[in-house]
């Protein structure tokens, strides 16, 4: 049986899986297909700058080295804040009751870049938390799946009779006033699939 | 700051910019004397020393096994732990040559895995900066209803670049604000069509959200490709 984080608001205390939200499960996925003049299946490997060396995957590592230049074993490193001071460890929402708070609103919600969806599967009745739901809309909680330095934000919604965590990272955008514009990043995004989307 | 061309509901279109914000990390790892490390990417096997190339050359998982007992055909001595740099995709085929023309195919498939349509791939241009602004299609969702019909995974912020499009901007922000509604956008002659934000990117659904405090504004396009739906 999969492990339940047991989430807690005020006196109410609830147990649910989690079950992740993949688009493909929701509406199928695309893949692109390459075939060479003999309709034999092409794939893609990287190319090292030597112009001859071919690497597949599994064929590239990724090692910590010190100044110089000697392989560090990542166990031995220590975790710091940017200003110098030691990390703090956050458990993962496995191993600790994970506290609901009402403090943040659709809004804050509406802000947060989100990185992954899962559903909430009950074994028992989830009629007291879809209240809480209905009177809040949202509940925020810190999420680490597995222990971790900095944790993600997560707010717990419904949609009709099933509950969702949503996870992301909550983002402070400034208002943009006629003397100060607001500065942001740029971005570009990996090409990705083509599928319909009936929304509407 | 990336551009975008974007119409009001009057249909008067202004070029205007827009991006995201990004977190910065917060953690940093260092060694126990305070020192800092920095990662970089090595060559374990190159593709004739890997799993396929050498099943090939030996037959079968017994003769493989045993070569790699007595001849090391995994390890390249003279190459294996050599820091890479920058690589480059290459396509190959079935017998690690690359190929120079190809056929591409999109294969789109049903969520149990079957294969809905099988089409040529056809390039998608960006059309965010393009003849047709995007446009407000009418289309109102009140806040309280969107914010948990769809994903919206990605934010970005829409902001002016001089005093006039100030006063483009803040005036849908405004008009949002006072209904409390995302207004969904959408591109193309028509105004009917999804974001697709740069070159063969994914399509997205877009919806507007505008806030006011006094004379500043926060317009905020939610951008999603997945509704909020059970799996259960």
């Amino acid at each position: 049986m999969a492990r339940e984080p047991r989430f807690v608001f005020k006196e109410a205390a609830f147990n649910a899986a989690l079950v992740k939200v993949d688009r493909n499960k929701v509406y199928g996925w695309s893949e692109i297909k390459y075939e060479d003049s003999n309709q034999q299946i092409c794939s893609f490997i990287n190319m090292l700058d030597d112009g001859k060396t071919m690497v597949g995957t599994g064929g590239i590592a990724l090692k910590s080295i010190d100044e110089l230049g000697d392989e560090i074993d990542k166990s031995t490193l220590i975790a710091k804040y940017m200003d110098d001071t030691d990390a703090v460890l956050y458990p993962s929402v496995f191993d600790v009751d994970t506290v609901l708070s009402d403090d943040k609103s659709i809004s804050d919600y509406l802000s947060m870049d989100v990185k992954s969806v899962y559903q909430l599967q009950f074994s028992e009745s989830n009629e007291s938390i879809l209240e809480l739901l209905k009177i809040h809309k949202v509940l925020y909680f810190s999420f680490n799946y597995r222990a971790g330095y900095d944790p993600d934000d997560a707010f717990l919604l419904h949609q009709g009779d099933n509950i969702f965590a949503v996870i992301g990272r909550l983002t402070n955008f400034s208002y943009s006033s006629l003397e100060i514009p607001s500065v942001l990043d740029d971005e570009t995004e990996e090409a990705g699939d083509d599928l319909d989307f009936n929304m509407f | 700051m990336r551009k975008i061309k974007i119409a009001n509901v009057q249909k008067r279109d202004a070029e205007i910019v827009f991006g995201g914000l990004f977190r910065k990390p917060i953690i940093q790892y260092t060694l126990q004397d305070g020192t800092k490390t920095r990662n970089i990417k090595v060559l374990k096997s190159d593709l004739k020393r890997q799993y396929d190339a050498l099943f090939n050359e030996y037959g079968s998982d017994e003769s493989l096994s045993k070569g790699i007992l007595e001849e090391d055909p995994e390890i390249d001595l003279n190459n294996v732990g050599k820091i890479i740099g920058t690589t480059q995709k290459v396509l190959i085929n079935l017998d690690n040559k690359p190929v120079y023309k190809v056929k591409i195919t999109e294969v789109i498939y049903n969520v149990d895995g079957s294969i809905k349509d099988e089409k040529p791939f056809t390039t998608r241009n960006q059309n965010i900066l393009s003849e047709y602004p995007i446009s407000w299609t009418g289309k109102q969702i009140p806040i309280d209803e969107a914010y948990n019909k769809f994903i919206f995974a990605k934010k970005y912020q829409l902001t002016h670049n001089n005093g006039l499009t100030f006063d483009f901007l803040f005036a849908m922000a405004k008009e949002l604000h006072e209904k409390k509604v995302m207004m969904l956008l959408a591109a193309g002659a028509k105004g009917n069509e999804p974001l697709i934000f740069q070159e063969n990117g994914r399509p997205y659904r877009a919806f507007l959200e505008g806030r006011i405090i006094d004379e500043s504004y926060l317009l905020i396009m939610h951008i999603s490709n997945l509704e909020l739906k059970p799996i259960l």
